[in-house]
């Protein structure tokens, strides 16, 4: 499962990059850019809880704050990917919280 | 269990008793009249958002002569703009709705649960804060809001319908964390768990159903929300559906397009209705639970 | 270590450029935030602080508005991303730190924040300003106070001077009393004939409240449009078919009673409720009893449950106080262009001298604040007068 979560999170985000240049729109560019961090670290560090939950609300923020601007058909595409982030992270965090058993979880 | 079936098996095959049912027929009859009155109306809404202005104004819209005009709901949510006025309340209210338990949740938690200073100062303040009218508070909030120009005018009535909703969602959690047992935090801290993170992993799940709840009143409150959007979301761009509705309304003297008027009715009274029918028992216990207007 | 600095520095340096290039604005806000949060974080070391940085840091990618000042931005959110794994870390290696009181005192904080926030940034200071406001004289509603000039009871003689204002007075307390005796009348009715062991009681009591949760925007457009229409509506319809004349509904004289009447309907549902809910609660054993005694429906409604029901009385005047006197968006429906006298009410009257809609007519925010103010003074009136009059004294059975 974490393995799917990691791939359907890196789609949503850097989907939402490859959107951000049609046409180049600037703050979308850096979100997704921070997006696509917080994914790979989430990856490289599957025991660390918090990271998934900066990835979701951060993934949360992007779509309140596009949003907000956007009117077109960009709102849905938002939409899919941030959900896509959304959903892989939380399937991350299924998987690490065995992964955490056997580690020792932090309260 | 067959003792129990027996007992209950004569009361589903009871007759119905004439006589009683007779001495009730005076409120029978009220309660129809009322009924029959609204769905009469309702229907014939329904009926002339499917007709033509021509059809309307003759006044036979149950004859569909012309046939059904489904155009009429086309014209209504692209010309007439209903589809961003629908958005619109949609964003507003999905993210009004979680901010809202964000920020009201952990405050009602806290205050149901820990004694500290201002606990009662706090308590009383959210009721009275609840029943001050928003006429109170516009003008200022108004003030606040203009030397904001270059922030996002949905982002500040989004903020706004948050706040707006706190102090009642608040109040209504209170009773709901008072009633869990005190034994789930005991247990989690011998466990180890932060109280930040006992109230996420446990409190917060137990009381599902008031959250359900009272995210279907601040659902309805902020989908029906009118005065505070007249004054902070006017504009086409921003506005939600019940001042859309206002300036489809409004129009109608120059387009004159009443099928479209009413397949725009229908469109905003649908999603409230729907949700109406399959919560109405939910929403009348909170409505007569919670002893405070939603 | 050098973590920690590197994201205090970030958005204090993002901030500082923002200031220079684009002068000092609100977009500043959220950089100045993560900044303080940032330190806190690193002299707290804590976990919590850290992640609330990231997203405060996140939020000021969104605002700063000039390219360099927000890859800046980018920048120190990833580095408080690196601050919040340190911060764990240190916990970690670290656990005689962790206090469980100072864990509840950081929870009851960090919990009741926003809350508090909340009700001094949307009620208590509003409130104030409002009630200042109503004593002064400004250009407009944004001036600063230190533009207002001290006019005293100036603006409360202004408005009441004002024939509008004095009209929408008079409509409030026809609405407050014809409408609030109909409409609790039919409450109560429909509440007695719903507890009264009718059939189908829930599908009834859930019709009858429906009007309550559609938009009532929808529902004043349905009746305006339909149920009022002098071509093809639905009460001159009925007229017709008696061979009457048709009324003009929305004629001037009329317009004030079909409004009062489409409110009716949109309300009645919800103090049904309230009373049935109170009905509901008396027990069932004294109707039986009366039942035996010999009493008739009629006389147990008016022997047992009306002296009953005095509590739940007063909580529904109290409501139907409050949602008169902040009545406006069926006087908005009835008269949508310009405002016109026959349904004015106190608040239409507020946004209409807040908000002028015409060019020639100059803003007065100090009477509109003043108007807010007659109303909530009104509402806390006819409360305490409540509360004297209908002692609690629901007998506790």
């Amino acid at each position: 499962m974490g393995i799917a979560g990691f791939i359907a999170a890196l789609a949503g985000s850097v989907l939402s990059l490859i959107i951000s240049f049609i046409p180049v729109q600037f703050t979308n560019i850096l979100l997704a850019l921070f997006l696509v961090f917080l994914t790979v670290m989430c990856r490289m560090m599957p025991h660390r809880a918090s990271i998934k939950g900066c990835l979701i609300g951060c993934a949360i923020l992007t779509l309140v704050f596009r949003f907000m601007y956007m009117t077109t058909i960009g709102i849905i595409l938002y939409g899919i990917c941030m959900v896509a982030v959304i959903a892989g992270a939380v399937l991350m965090n299924n998987d690490s919280g065995s992964y955490a058993t056997v580690g020792g979880e932090k309260a | 269990m067959a003792f129990g079936n027996k007992e209950k098996l004569p009361r589903v095959h009871q007759k119905i008793n004439w006589k009683k049912e007779a001495t009730m027929l005076p409120g029978y009859i009220i309660i129809l009249v009322w009924l029959i009155f609204t769905a009469a109306f309702l229907l014939w809404i329904l009926a002339a958002s499917f007709s033509t202005t021509p059809e309307i104004m003759q006044g036979n819209v149950f004859k569909f002569e012309t046939g059904v005009h489904f155009e009429n709901y086309a014209v209504a949510w692209s010309q007439q703009n209903v589809a961003r006025y629908f958005g619109n309340s949609l964003l507003y209210s999905i993210v009004g709705c979680v901010f809202t338990i964000l920020i009201s949740a952990p405050a009602s938690y806290v205050l149901s649960r820990y004694k500290f200073i201002c606990n009662k100062i706090v308590k009383n303040s959210l009721i009275i804060a609840m029943s001050v009218p928003a006429v109170m508070i516009v003008l200022p909030i108004y003030a606040i809001t203009a030397s904001w120009r270059n922030a996002p005018d949905r982002l500040i009535f989004t903020i706004l319908m948050i706040f707006f909703r706190v102090p009642y969602t608040t109040v209504f959690l209170l009773n709901f964390f008072q009633t869990l047992s005190r034994s789930y935090e005991e247990a989690a801290a011998i466990d180890g768990c932060s109280p930040a993170g006992t109230f996420w992993r446990i409190m917060f799940p137990l009381v599902q159903p008031a959250l359900v709840t009272v995210t279907i009143f601040n659902f309805l409150g902020i989908w029906n929300e009118f005065f505070m959007a007249l004054i902070f979301a006017s504009s086409q761009e921003i506005a939600p559906v019940g001042v859309g509705l206002l300036q489809i309304v409004n129009s109608m003297k120059y387009t004159g397009q009443y099928g479209a008027l009413f397949a725009a009715v229908i469109i905003v009274f649908l999603p409230t209705f729907l949700l109406y029918i399959f919560l109405s028992e939910k929403i009348i216990a909170g409505v007569t639970g919670g002893g405070v207007k939603g | 270590m050098i973590i920690g600095i590197v994201s205090i520095v970030l958005p204090v340096l993002a901030l500082i450029l923002q200031c220079v290039f684009a002068g000092f604005s609100i977009l500043c806000i959220p950089s100045i935030v993560t900044a303080v949060f940032a330190a806190l974080a690193f002299w707290k070391k804590g976990p919590v602080l850290a992640l609330v940085t990231v997203f405060m840091a996140f939020i000021q990618i969104c605002t700063l508005n000039i390219q360099l000042t927000a890859i800046l931005g980018l920048l120190s959110a990833v580095a408080s991303v690196f601050l919040m794994i340190d911060c764990e870390k240190f916990r970690e290696a670290h656990p005689e730190l962790v206090d469980p009181k100072a864990a509840t005192k950081q929870m009851i904080i960090g919990f009741m924040l926003p809350c508090i926030i909340t009700l001094l940034v949307m009620y208590a200071y509003p409130v104030i300003r409002t009630f200042l406001m109503s004593f002064f004289d400004m250009q407009n509603i944004t001036a600063p106070i230190a533009e207002w000039s001290f006019v005293g009871l100036g603006k409360y003689s202004k408005i009441f001077a004002s024939q509008s204002f004095l009209r929408s007075l008079r409509n409030m307390i026809m609405i407050w009393v014809v409408g609030g005796v109909i409409t609790l009348a039919l409450a109560l009715l429909f509440a007695i004939i719903l507890t009264s062991g009718i059939r189908f009681k829930k599908f009834f009591r859930a019709a009858i409240y429906m009007p309550n949760v559609i938009s009532a925007v929808a529902l004043a457009t349905m009746w305006i449009q339909y149920i009022f229409n002098q071509q093809y509506g639905m009460l001159n319809s009925i007229i017709a078919f008696f061979n009457g004349a048709p009324i003009n509904w929305l004629s001037t004289d009329m317009k004030f009673w079909a409004m009062l009447g489409s409110f009716i309907f949109g309300a009645v549902g919800y103090y049904m409720l309230i009373f049935i809910s109170g009905i509901e609660k008396i027990p069932a054993d004294l109707y039986e009893a009366a039942t035996i005694d010999g009493a008739s429906k009629v006389q147990q409604a008016f022997k047992i449950t009306f002296p009953l029901l005095k509590g739940v009385t007063k909580t529904n005047l109290t409501f139907w106080t409050i949602n008169t006197a902040t009545f406006y968006l069926w006087s908005k429906m009835f008269s949508p262009v310009d405002t016109e006298a026959s349904v004015i009410v106190p608040v239409m009257y507020l946004y209409d001298t807040a908000f002028p809609s015409k060019g020639n007519i100059q803003a007065d925010a100090g009477a509109a604040a003043a108007v807010g103010i007659v109303l909530a003074v009104i509402i806390l009136a006819v409360y305490l007068i409540m509360n004297k009059v209908i002692k609690d004294d629901d007998i506790e059975l």
